[in-house]
C-alpha cells in the first residue's frame, strides 16, 4: 500500500489522518506478520538447501519489509499530520471565539454610543419636563392651603401609579426612580441631570 | 353698608376665581404628566428595555469569550465593552464601573413597586416576568 493510498480524500481533517494512521497501523500489522511468515519459510529453505525457493523468498522478504517499513512510517506522518490539524483546529477555534466576542463587543459599543444616547435623550426630558409638572402641582397644592381651600390636586403618581397596599405609598415616585447612565461619562447621569464628572472634566 | 357688602361679594368671587384657576392649572399638569407617564414614557421605556436585554446578551458572550480564552491559556482578551464605550483612558482616579444596563433603573409606567427594567421590583426582588 502507497502512502498516497493512505491519505484522506477530499479536504483532510483530523478525524480523517486519525483513520488513516489507524488503517497504516493495521497494515503494518499484518505485514509484519507476512514476513515473519517468510522468514520462517526462509530458515526452512537454508537447511532444505532449497536454493530456487531461497531466491523467491528473499525477494518477497525485502518487499515485505519495504511494505511493513513504508507502513509504520505512514502511520508515523499521518499522526503527526493528525496532531497538525487538531491544533490549527483549536488555534481556528480559538480565532472564532475571540472574533466573535469582538463582533460582540463592537455591537455593543455602537449602541451604547449611537442607540441609548437616541433612545435615552427624550427620556431624560420627560423627566424633566414632570418634574416642572411635579413642581407645578406642588406650588399649586401650597397655594390652595394657603388660602384656606381645602382643595388639593392628586400627585401624579398617585394617578398614574396609584398603590395597591397601603405600604405601596411609601415606594420611591417615578421621577425618584428613574436612572439614566450618561453614554460616555460613567459617573455622571443625564436623569437626574449631573454636571461632567470632574475626573472626565479633568481627562 | 350695601357699598361694603358689595366689596366683600366682589374680593370672595375674585378669590374663588383665581384658587379655581390655580386648580385647574394644578390638574392641567398632571393629566399633561400622567399622558407623558402612560403614552411617551412606556413607549420610549420598552424600546430601551430591548436595547438593555441587548446589552446584556452581548456582554455575556464576550464574558464567555473571556472565560474560554482563559481556559484555553490563550492570552487575548476582549475589553468589556462598556469599559471600551465609556472610557476612563486618561482619568486621573480610576472608578467602578458597572455597565449601562447594571446601572439604568425604568420605572413602571402602571405600578409603583415594580420596575420595567431591571425586571425586580424597587426592594430587588425578581419579578415573575424575569424568570
Amino acid at each position: 500500500m502507497k502512502f498516497a493510498d493512505l491519505l484522506p480524500r477530499g479536504t483532510p481533517t483530523a478525524a480523517s489522518f486519525l483513520s488513516a494512521a489507524e488503517r497504516a497501523d493495521a497494515a503494518g500489522k499484518a505485514a509484519s506478520e507476512r514476513l515473519a511468515g517468510l522468514t520462517e519459510q526462509r530458515l526452512a529453505a537454508l537447511i532444505a538447501d532449497d536454493d530456487k525457493g531461497l531466491d523467491r523468498l528473499e525477494n518477497a522478504i525485502t518487499a515485505a519489509q519495504r511494505e511493513r517499513d513504508r507502513l509504520e512510517e505512514s502511520a508515523v506522518e499521518l499522526r503527526r499530520r493528525h496532531a497538525l490539524t487538531v491544533e490549527a483546529d483549536r488555534v481556528a477555534a480559538l480565532d472564532a471565539l475571540h472574533a466573535r466576542g469582538m463582533t460582540a463587543q463592537r455591537r455593543a459599543v455602537e449602541l451604547i454610543r449611537d442607540r441609548y444616547p437616541r433612545l435615552a435623550a427624550p427620556l431624560a426630558e420627560l423627566g424633566e419636563e414632570l418634574d416642572r409638572l411635579e413642581a407645578e402641582i406642588a406650588t399649586v397644592n401650597q397655594e390652595l392651603l394657603k388660602r384656606g381651600d381645602r382643595r388639593t390636586v392628586a400627585g401624579i403618581d398617585d394617578v398614574a401609579r396609584p398603590a395597591a397596599q397601603p405600604l405601596d405609598r411609601f415606594a420611591h415616585g417615578f421621577t425618584s426612580t428613574l436612572f439614566l447612565p450618561h453614554p460616555t461619562d460613567r459617573v455622571g447621569t443625564i436623569y437626574p441631570p449631573s454636571k461632567p464628572s470632574p475626573a472626565k472634566a479633568a481627562a | 353698608m350695601e357699598l361694603r357688602d358689595r366689596l366683600k361679594e366682589a374680593l370672595d368671587r375674585e378669590r374663588t376665581a383665581t384658587l379655581d384657576a390655580a386648580y385647574e392649572r394644578g390638574t392641567a399638569a398632571r393629566e399633561k404628566a400622567l399622558k407623558l407617564i402612560r403614552g411617551d414614557y412606556a413607549k420610549l421605556a420598552a424600546k430601551l428595555t430591548r436595547l438593555m436585554q441587548e446589552l446584556r446578551d452581548l456582554d455575556q458572550v464576550v464574558v464567555a469569550a473571556n472565560a474560554e480564552l482563559e481556559r484555553a491559556a490563550d492570552k487575548r482578551r476582549v475589553k468589556e465593552p462598556d469599559r471600551e464605550a465609556r472610557s476612563q483612558e486618561g482619568w486621573p482616579v480610576q472608578h467602578l464601573q458597572k455597565p449601562i444596563y447594571q446601572q439604568i433603573v425604568l420605572p413602571s409606567a402602571e405600578n409603583p413597586i415594580e420596575l420595567l427594567f431591571p425586571a425586580t421590583d424597587v426592594y430587588g426582588s425578581k419579578l415573575a416576568r424575569a424568570a
